[in-house]
């Protein structure tokens, strides 16, 4: 089997805001892959992906996507680069209507491009479509996770970024949350995710990082992750005893 | 009942002229979360540009309005490039400071250059008044109120149906999506703040005929602007021209049937009474424009 290129690498990455959060972390992120990013309140997961991002303080190290460093570029540079992110809590704009939202996620592109943005991710996610014309913040909580996930998808990133992405839904909207992710590596995506609901992120997942206090516990492939024994215990409620045997 | 509907015409008039203050203030405040102390003084300016123009230059009325516009528009410009691009969030307190600061050097830069004393401006406009349909309509407040009406309708225009206008509003609403999508803050507040403060020049320029240009003429209008924005929400275009309009009216028919002292005093009181009622002012839902 061929070996995939990398897409995004970190080296030594130490980021934060008033002081480093999360210390010197390494990683090589394959494309057209989804990465779980996994570890307990307070370690750090959401601070690392919004570096990623540009929008927390890169103390040190360096951020590589396709080979190049983007770890002083602002967070619209690396829009333009192909990067995307939905971060945790809300990220639209909830006075807007469903179409001014997207036209907003499309905003870095010519108004010819933003129109075929707009529809492709209206064939993406239909449900948008009926609610064109409705205020942002009077969609579901998981109408508007769809609407944020539609406007990081309409610039065409190849890393998206997602923090949190089932935070307060159902469990059949987590379901169906998590089936839109798989279905992204379809299209050709490298997806970031963190998560607290760590069984349906790895489920879905090639490789996952975990991250303890700030600094990588382990990285592997998902499922070899979800077989640890510390990871069952520390994450997904198992006995002690019973994880190790 | 015709003197009260002629109150209630003046009121809107003296309105219409708050809320393109009102509405540039508020929409600073959206964008840049700055209360702008200086911003009566844009108004100080626009008038004094205008009257340098009218009576020193001798140029015409709507030359002189559109010029001492643009002039204040790019001064606000520049006062933002210069000093408030530098502002982090959070650091409210620091914007207050400094905004004061601008407000004085502006009234006394005015001073220093142009003198203290009051000057009156004439154009073909003055002391011309219209009788419609029985009531008393002064030719330069009509003027004024039609220039008003236009700039926020060109406004609303902008904000509603342009690209960049569009991105003001995603930005005061949610700056952290804003950054996401790739709207650049620095060319959006800048933008902003141009056109607030080029609005209350406006209103200066086109008020100035109406009322004596002096170097001190914007503090007193910039805290009835500030009981204004507090009134309609903090931040809310529409709240501030309801606001204003009714502040207006209101102004005129206490000044008509009581004391001109009570008339001063009105906004504050309407402040004071909207507050208890509505703490986060009548358009107020903790998110702007």
């Amino acid at each position: 089997m061929p070996e995939k290129k990398v897409i995004l690498e970190l080296q030594d990455m130490c980021v934060g805001y008033s002081e480093p959060i999360v210390r010197n972390v390494s990683l090589k992120v394959e494309e057209n892959t989804i990465w779980s990013l996994i570890g307990g309140n307070g370690a750090g997961k959401s601070t690392l992906l919004k570096s990623l991002f540009g929008l927390t303080r890169c103390f040190s190290g360096t951020l590589l996507l396709d080979g190049a460093p983007i770890q002083n570029l602002s967070p619209a540079e690396r829009v333009r680069k192909g990067m995307g992110i939905v971060p945790q809590g809300r990220c639209n704009f909830p006075l807007m209507s469903v179409r001014e939202n997207l036209e907003m996620g499309a905003y870095t592109l010519s108004h010819s491009e933003a129109k075929r943005a707009m529809e492709r991710v209206l064939q993406m996610f239909p449900v948008l479509r009926q609610k064109l014309g409705e205020s942002a913040g009077n969609l579901s909580g998981g109408e508007q996770q769809i609407l944020e996930t539609a406007m990081a998808l309409e610039t065409g990133p190849r890393v998206l970024l997602l923090d949190e992405p089932s935070l307060g839904l159902s469990p059949k909207m987590q379901q169906e949350v998590f089936e839109n992710v798989e279905s992204l590596r379809g299209e050709g995506l490298t997806v970031i995710m963190a998560e607290q609901n760590i069984l349906g992120s790895l489920m879905i997942s090639d490789r996952a990082f975990v991250l303890d206090l700030g600094t990588k516990l382990m990285e592997g492939a998902a499922r070899e992750v979800l077989e640890d024994p510390k990871i069952k215990v520390a994450f997904l409620g198992a006995d002690p005893e019973e994880a190790v045997e | 009942m015709e003197f009260f509907i002629q109150l209630v015409i003046n009121g809107l008039m003296l309105g219409m002229v708050y809320a393109l203050i009102a509405i540039g203030l508020s929409l600073i405040f959206g964008v840049l979360e700055i209360v702008n102390f200086a911003h009566g003084h844009f108004y100080m300016l626009g008038a004094t540009v205008l009257a340098a123009l009218v009576t020193s230059a001798g140029i015409g009325f709507f030359p002189s309005l559109v010029i001492a516009t643009v002039a204040v528009g790019v001064v606000g410009y520049l006062v933002y490039v210069v000093l408030l691009r530098h502002f982090r969030e959070g650091e409210f307190d620091r914007g207050i400071i400094l905004t004061i600061g601008i407000g004085m050097v502006l009234q006394n830069g005015v001073a220093y250059l142009f003198g203290s004393s009051s000057r009156m401006v004439d154009t073909s406009l003055s002391f011309v008044s219209w009788d419609v349909a029985g009531f008393f309509v002064d030719a330069q407040r009509t003027v004024a109120v039609l220039v008003g009406a236009v700039a926020i309708a060109a406004l609303y225009a902008v904000l509603t149906f342009t690209r960049i206008g569009k991105a003001m509003r995603a930005f005061a609403q949610n700056r952290e999506a804003a950054f996401i999508v790739g709207i650049r803050p620095a060319v959006i507040a800048g933008i902003a703040v141009a056109i607030g403060i080029a609005l209350a020049g406006l209103a200066g320029a086109a008020l100035a005929p109406v009322f004596a240009v002096h170097p001190a003429m914007g503090a007193p209008i910039l805290f009835k602007v500030f009981a204004i924005i507090i009134i309609g929400g903090l931040g809310s275009l529409p709240g501030a021209l309801v606001a204003s309009l009714l502040i207006g009216v209101t102004e005129s028919v206490v000044g008509g049937y009581s004391s001109v002292a009570l008339q001063d005093a009105v906004a504050f009181m309407l402040m004071i009474v909207v507050l208890l009622a509505f703490p986060a002012g009548l358009f107020g839902k903790g998110i702007r424009v």
